[in-house]
């Protein structure tokens, strides 16, 4: 075979380099390796960073949460492998965290994308003080959660906030009057309104992002054929919106779920637990209580429900768009 | 790959895990390193940002600075307990960036009792002098104590009562014959009260009677209202709301939420209660007697008064103070004793226990306090109780408001509530250490 190999595929000769080639060669794969190495220190801060903030955190974190440990009172961590949790779900407050997180994120979810796609669309209009309307949609964008989170428990105290005396005694509908903080059904609808106030502006500008990269020569041929007003945007501006979606979606689970700042601002998770919200739930273990590892157990089953309600978001929106294509 | 980019991820790699094994030997300093050394002249003091105010920290470090020359204090604000932890975590890697930290209620302290994480001031020499054990106020030490082990000096004597605000008691015709306000005998006689003083706009409640306490602290209010009316929280040593005392008081309660009596702003802003009484909003408010001075520049100190809760009077309520640590970490320990010595036991505590209603805990400075609320305040301190000092204390404090808001609320009934509460404390650990 070997014999026949050579016979049928003579070597290849290598050309005799010509005089001072070599060296030109040679330089150049020096000049590009050092251009290689030059970009890796480029990089070293990045890859630092990533590894001592992100990696070796979220690795010895995973470690923690297979162990029972209260730094407080135990010398060291001991290994229990995977009880923490299978004790979470056997916990009445961590269900109920759990369960109070998906309310949250199932409202705030559907709201975030219909009321900032809306928006979206009607910022892409031509329409009179646009940029105005714009900038007052990216404003609450500016401020600090936890400083809207102080206005906002200051707007919706009963006895003297704003909104209860712009409903009583401005318009005079006293019936409307509530301790909107203090009972369960309007304490999570009020922070489920703070958090799309606080995000409504981002989602906004991506939704107007992803319209205005649509190619305008598709939106006029869509016009000349006859597409205008709802058809426009059903058949025309929606379906291109496919990438943005992806992002939009991610970008709102992610939000929705890992939601911290505005129950504990405003309402402490309660009353009771009717707006305990999962995170507020590892903060207390892990602060309060000192029981690092069940909360690192915790905080891995939330990330874990992210990811995959990700994926899924991905695979869902990309198989719609191979559809549509 | 070629060899220089493999050279180059090495390095990355390399140096990451330096860095990180760096930080990981940093913190693995072993306990019982020495605290000796060179005299330092520096120290850190850690305190909540309302203590600073409050205890007058900053005029603290100023007379220090003034009388111990290149001696430096420097005052670290942190936000509220839960910031304890950070520290916790540091102390129990053998090191600590602060020599002096102030707590807001002791009791939170005995957790770091269990690995020694803060000092014993009875193993030091700290109770000499000035200081001495007798020149406390009555049992004032006895708040921070634990068996033999004095973990923390307090710092502010305060008690669960009745703030109340007289021209509304005048106005709704509850003030007696002599000008005073009669202390109510029973929880009853207290709702009547409440609910004289309660105004409405039809069926709207514009102004609740008394606002009780039900945020972070509720577990603390049961527990001065079950000192109050039954004399003790414990039953064979062990905390319990499960009484008929108690029982009577919550159906009490629920009763003035659902008419609006009781107002329930402190299920989600904690301050609500004290914020309404100093700016004149509301008749009562139950949580610490010290805002009576608190409120007096806003409501007058002819309205400012403490009104004893039902049974108090004879049996006392839940009685607190802030505490002063010492980590064992710190390396500065000598200093620190020092400044809490000289600054913080200083007669600075009489302005405190005038403007805030924090009471002094050394006698001296106590008998210079001219108010005319001292008395009766100092009356109730001394016969209150402070809250068991249990190693799950925390948690029964975090899910026990969570009940008694969701029984308020409607959400459970009294007996579920009951069970639940005592189901939880059956299941804390009770231990000290």
């Amino acid at each position: 075979m070997g014999l026949v190999a050579t016979e049928t595929s003579p070597p290849r000769l290598r050309r005799p380099p010509l005089a001072g080639q070599g060296a030109v060669r040679r330089k150049k794969i020096r000049s590009r390796r050092t251009g290689r190495s030059v970009g890796f220190l480029f990089i070293l801060p990045a890859l630092l960073f990533i590894f001592v903030f992100m990696l070796y955190p979220l690795v010895s974190s995973g470690y923690m949460s297979l162990t029972e440990y209260n730094f407080v009172y135990d010398d060291d961590p001991t290994f229990v492998g995977l009880d923490n949790y299978v004790s979470a779900f056997e916990d009445p407050q961590f269900v109920t965290s759990l369960t109070n997180t998906f309310v949250f994120g199932f409202f705030f979810f559907i709201i975030l994308i219909v009321a900032s796609l809306s928006i979206a669309l009607f910022l892409f209009q031509k329409i009179r003080f646009n940029s105005f309307y714009r900038s007052a949609v990216f404003v609450p964008l500016v401020v600090p959660l936890s400083l809207a989170g102080l206005v906002f428990l200051w707007i919706l105290q009963p006895n003297y906030g704003l909104l209860n005396y712009l409903l009583g005694d401005v318009f005079n509908l006293p019936f409307l009057v509530q301790p909107w903080l203090s009972q369960s059904d309007t304490a999570m609808g009020s922070i489920i309104a703070l958090s799309l106030w606080a995000t409504i502006g981002f989602e906004t500008i991506l939704f107007l992002a992803g319209l205005q990269s649509i190619d305008p020569d598709t939106l006029e041929a869509a016009e000349l054929d006859g597409a205008r007003g709802f058809k426009k945007i059903f058949y025309i501006l929606l379906p291109n919106l496919r990438e943005t979606y992806i992002l939009t979606a991610t970008w709102g689970i992610l939000h929705a779920l890992k939601v911290f700042v505005e129950p504990m601002v405003m309402t402490d998770g309660g009353p009771g637990t009717s707006t305990l919200v999962l995170y507020q739930q590892v903060y207390l273990t892990a602060f309060t209580y000192f029981d690092m590892g069940y909360a690192s157990a915790m905080g891995y089953i939330l990330g874990l429900i992210i990811l995959v309600l990700i994926v899924l978001n991905f695979l869902f929106l990309r198989k719609a768009g191979d559809k549509n294509a | 790959m070629k060899r220089q980019s493999k050279v180059a991820m090495l390095i990355a790699f390399g140096s990451a895990v330096a860095l990180v094994a760096t930080g990981c030997a940093a913190g693995g300093g072993s306990k019982g390193e020495s605290k000796s050394g060179p005299k330092s002249t520096s120290i850190n003091v850690a305190a909540q940002a309302w203590m600073i105010e409050k205890f007058h920290m900053n005029d603290m470090v100023d007379n220090f600075e003034a009388a111990n020359e290149g001696v430096t204090v420097n005052v670290v604000e942190y936000p509220d307990n839960q910031s304890l932890s950070n520290f916790a975590l540091q102390w129990s890697q053998g090191k600590s960036s602060q020599d002096v930290v102030v707590v807001d209620g002791a009791s939170v302290a005995v957790q770091f009792l269990a690995k020694d994480l803060i000092i014993d001031f009875n193993e030091t020499d700290f109770f000499e002098g000035a200081t001495a054990k007798e020149k406390f106020v009555g049992e004032s030490l006895s708040f921070d104590q634990l068996g033999d082990v004095q973990f923390a000096i307090p710092i502010g004597l305060e008690t669960y009562n009745i703030s109340a605000n007289k021209s509304y008691f005048e106005e709704a015709g509850l003030v007696g014959v002599d000008g005073e306000i009669p202390a109510p005998q029973t929880w009853d006689d207290l709702y009547d009260m409440a609910a004289a003083m309660t105004l409405r706009d039809g069926s709207t409640v514009t102004r609740p009677g008394m606002t009780i306490q039900w945020g972070p602290n509720a577990v603390n209010t049961m527990i001065a209202v079950e000192q109050a009316v039954r004399g003790s929280f414990y039953e064979d040593d062990v905390l319990t709301f499960d009484t008929p005392e108690m029982r009577d008081v919550l159906e009490i309660w629920k009763k003035g939420v659902e008419e609006g009596v009781f107002s329930i702003d402190t299920f989600s802003n904690k301050d609500a209660g004290r914020s309404n009484f100093n700016a004149g909003n509301i008749p009562m408010v139950l949580e610490t007697a010290a805002h009576v001075p608190e409120a007096i520049p806003t409501i007058g100190a002819e309205n400012s008064v403490v009104l004893a809760m039902p049974g108090s009077a004879e049996n006392g309520s839940y009685g607190f103070t802030a505490g002063i640590l010492v980590p064992s970490a710190s390396e500065n320990q000598e200093l620190a004793l020092q400044f809490i010595q000289e600054a913080m036991m200083s007669d600075i505590q009489v302005a405190v226990g005038e403007e805030w209603g924090k009471l002094p805990v050394i006698e001296e400075h106590f008998d210079k306090i001219d108010a005319p609320w001292k008395t009766s305040m100092y009356d109730l301190v001394k016969i209150s109780e402070p809250a068991p000092m249990y190693r799950d204390l925390p948690e029964i404090q975090v899910t026990g408001k969570q009940l008694l808001q969701e029984y308020l609320t409607d959400a459970i009934d009294l007996d579920t509530f009951l069970a639940d509460l005592e189901k939880l404390i059956e299941d804390a650990n009770k231990d000290s250490e």
